[in-house]
């Protein structure tokens, strides 16, 4: 008796201690936290001592509501935070969502990425269940001064789609798994509730590797 | 007698398939950052703050270990006992946000393999809950590490 319980305890030992390793050695090799995006995707000073990369869905909800935290850390840390936006649309269950961030994008190129961005949030309730999004987003795009044919063409080129859903997969292998996710630094910070309840402190810890007291 | 050990190797099967979905969902869980986690707790809105950092950690190790547990045919009885607990807990929680209405898209069940929403979640439960039962009474030990303990 002694003898089978001596097994199993060595045995449970160690297959935890080998289960352990596995998820340390994933834990080790995840791939660092890329902390640049394309420029016009880019919000706030580009020497801010904070960098900041949001991975978002303009369909989902709890994006648009992460919003009002976000800017309240923007603002209690003003100048001191650069954000960078990244696309995590997704697509199995928000309909519209690669659709938006294709048109987001090509208005990036226009120089107006956050300013669509605002919109496309603003108005998220409207569009996300419309079979005519396009349209709508046209709309937007006009009432933007948009160069509307430039913004279809690139809306709709595979290169554009392509970026898009890499940056889904790049978000993936870093462990992003739902949206919004936020990186202050290094540290991940899954959701609204989250940001707003742990975003000031870990700010001011990156600050502080700069030498900044806030 | 043929029969027999075939019916005991289809008992198997159900064993390691469940060790499997186990063993997949507590690796999607332990290995990316626990705040994901967290967050997918947080929005079912009814732990305290401060439980749901222990929890996500309790939850995705148990899913874990004794899914590889139930895999690898160890310990039948106590990890198909833990894997059926977590399964009616998971039910409870989901038909509950479903009763209350909380807008939850995603049930946030498997990370980034399948996305359900909580009513396909239910479903899925409900089916891996009588096969981790089926195991639970007949506890086969076909290709098990307990079997060969045992010998």
């Amino acid at each position: 008796m002694k003898s089978i319980t001596r097994k199993y305890a060595l045995t449970a030992f160690l297959i935890v201690i080998i289960l352990i390793g596995f998820v340390v050695v994933a834990r080790t090799i995840r791939k660092q936290v890329p902390l640049s995006t394309e420029q016009a995707r880019q919000l706030g000073p580009k020497d801010a001592p904070v960098r900041m990369i949001v991975y978002s869905d303009f369909q989902c909800p709890a994006c648009k509501i992460a919003l009002d935290p976000l800017h309240k850390l923007m603002d209690e840390f003003p100048n001191l935070i650069q954000i960078g936006f990244k696309y995590y649309p997704i697509e199995r269950a928000h309909k519209n969502a690669l659709l938006a961030a294709q048109f987001a994008e090509c208005a990036g190129a226009q120089g107006k990425f956050w300013a669509f961005h605002d919109r496309l949030f603003s108005e998220q309730a409207y569009w996300s269940a419309e079979d005519r999004a396009v349209s709508i987003f046209a709309g937007y795009a006009r009432e933007l001064d948009l160069d509307l044919t430039a913004l279809r063409d690139c809306a709709t080129h595979p290169a554009v789609i392509e970026r898009i859903r890499r940056e889904r997969t790049e978000g993936a292998a870093i462990g992003v798994r739902s949206t919004p996710t936020f990186f202050i630094g290094e540290r991940m910070v899954a959701g609204g509730d989250q940001l707003a309840a742990e975003g000031s402190t870990i700010v001011r810890e990156e600050l502080k590797k700069f030498g900044i007291d806030s | 007698m043929n029969a027999i050990s075939k019916r005991f190797d289809g008992l198997a099967l159900v064993r390691i398939l469940v060790g499997l979905v186990f063993l997949y969902s507590g690796w999607e869980k332990v290995a990316t950052p626990v705040e994901q986690f967290i967050a997918v707790i947080h929005q079912y809105r009814l732990f305290p703050a401060e439980w749901e950092s222990v929890l996500a950690q309790v939850v995705s190790w148990s899913e874990f270990v004794f899914g590889s547990f139930l895999l690898l045919g160890f310990m039948i009885r106590v990890s198909a006992s833990v894997i059926a607990v977590l399964l009616v807990s998971f039910m409870a929680l989901l038909s509950r946000s479903s009763w209350l209405g909380l807008p939850i898209a995603e049930c946030g069940c498997f990370g980034s393999l399948l996305s359900l929403t909580p009513f396909q979640a239910i479903l899925l439960d409900s089916f891996l809950f009588l096969m981790t039962v089926t195991v639970l009474i007949s506890q086969p030990r076909a290709a098990s590490l307990d079997g060969w303990l045992h010998r």
